[in-house]
């Protein structure tokens, strides 16, 4: 009959080729059952949020000029892309567009190459100076003067949020202090004032009381004053935005029936192709 | 009864190494293989005469705050919608595995949740476009369409 051999554990611990195994086997079966609970499983996100200018790597300018060189005053001897290229082929690859919604498809036509964009629907001086504003819900950069990843060539067209909200001289004057800001802030920064657009006919004087074309008119009049007297470039680019009447052209509009302010392909085209034939830099 | 300990162990042990394989950061899991260029060309059809600007592939990473490692292939498109302060968008992106995808759609949804912030105060056609608009995540592939032909496009993706 057979006889079932008790096993004990002492009876196990006896033979010294059994604790091998057993001790063998254990210590694998440790380092796996370790190895899945350190090994990361999936990533449960981030909830930082992550804005476009904080995508971007540092791109440092070596310059360390104690004092930011001063634009020529009076006419300014722009420089056609053409002829610019040959003073400095790195000039946009320096520049910053800070604009709000009528910069956007601007910044999606990127007919300017090199060029960085900080556009945001809007946007204007009144928030950029207002920090309390800057939330992860608007989606608004905080303190964008510092958002400007080293690149010393700061192109600035707002206005259009800001006309009805602090008038005429009150924009004139948070666009100064803006540019001051980046200034202050940014070793050798050079300022490019955009003249701001205009409003296509069937829509001038329907978007409240100053955000009008008499109003952009005087604002923009305001802007070249100031720019002239903190000097700073002044880059007329709505000079070639009017039609005969003097309304934005129904071709560079792509909201007729809505703000007639935004700007359609052509109309980002005629603003690229201006700045890149306004070139300026006061070591040329 | 050694033996049968041994086998014990062995098992659990197989079934450790099982457990570990499905975590991990190194997954790449199978997805279903889509042609975004196949896709991108169907939508382009449906923009292509309302101002259609084809956004190039190596400015996607920084429009949209997305981290360049985090996509294999991605087309994009921006468009006119009529009488809107916002260009339409649809944007489609094939990422390098389920975990970057994650990463992808959190940035999308992000300029999503800008858009709405931005146009609630001003710009009511951008703000119902932006409310309907989804951001849509298969396997590997994620894509937004902010557009008031929002509908059509996602059937073209989801096809």
């Amino acid at each position: 009959m057979y006889q079932r051999k008790r096993v004990t554990a002492s009876g196990l611990a006896k033979s010294p080729k059994s604790i091998a195994i057993i001790a063998a086997c254990l210590i694998v079966v440790v380092v796996a059952v370790v190895l899945a609970i350190v090994l990361p499983n999936k990533s449960k996100g981030s909830d930082q949020k992550t804005t476009k200018q904080q995508k971007t790597t540092a791109e440092q300018t070596s310059e360390t000029t104690t004092e930011a060189p001063k634009p020529v005053g009076g006419e300014v001897p722009y420089l056609a892309w053409e002829e610019a290229q040959k003073k400095n082929p790195n000039y946009f690859n320096e520049a910053v567009f800070i604009g709000d919604s009528t910069g956007l498809k601007i910044m999606m036509y990127d007919g300017i190459p090199g060029m960085k964009y900080l556009c945001y629907g809007n946007y204007g001086t009144t928030n950029a100076l207002d920090q309390s504003t800057a939330t992860a819900q608007n989606g608004w950069p905080a303190e964008i003067w510092k958002q400007l990843d080293g690149r010393k060539r700061v192109y600035i067209m707002l206005g259009m949020n800001d006309l009805n909200r602090v008038g005429v001289e009150g924009a004139v004057d948070q666009m100064r202090q803006l540019c001051q800001l980046i200034v202050d802030n940014n070793d050798g920064a050079l300022i490019y004032i955009q003249s701001m657009t205009p409003i296509i006919a069937s829509q001038d004087g329907k978007r409240g009381k100053v955000l009008n074309n008499a109003g952009i008119k005087a604002y923009n009049e305001g802007l070249k004053k100031m720019a002239e007297e903190n000097n700073w470039y002044f880059v007329d680019v709505a000079s070639v935005m009017f039609n005969d009447a003097g309304y934005l052209k129904d071709e560079y509009c792509s909201d007729p029936g809505a703000m007639g302010i935004h700007l359609s392909s052509e109309g980002a085209k005629a603003w690229a192709d201006y700045n890149m034939n306004h070139c300026a830099d006061p070591t040329w | 009864m050694k033996r049968i300990i041994a086998v014990i162990l062995a098992l659990t042990l197989c079934l450790c190494f099982a457990a570990c394989s499905k975590g991990g950061s190194g997954e790449k899991e199978e997805s279903k293989n889509k042609d975004i260029n196949a896709i991108y060309a169907q939508i382009y059809e449906l923009v292509k005469d309302s101002d259609a600007i084809e956004l190039k592939a190596e400015r996607i990473p920084e429009l949209y705050g997305i981290d360049a490692t985090d996509i294999k292939a991605a087309k994009g498109v921006s468009f006119t919608i009529t009488d809107a302060a916002f260009p339409g968008e649809a944007i489609i992106i094939e990422a390098p595995s389920k975990t970057a995808a994650y990463k992808v759609a959190t940035a999308l949804q992000q300029h999503r949740t800008d858009i709405l912030n931005q146009s609630e105060s001003y710009d009511k056609i951008s703000h119902s476009i932006a409310l309907e608009s989804n951001i849509i995540t298969e396997g590997n592939y994620v894509a937004f369409f902010f557009s008031d032909q929002h509908a059509e496009m996602e059937e073209i993706f989801n096809k």
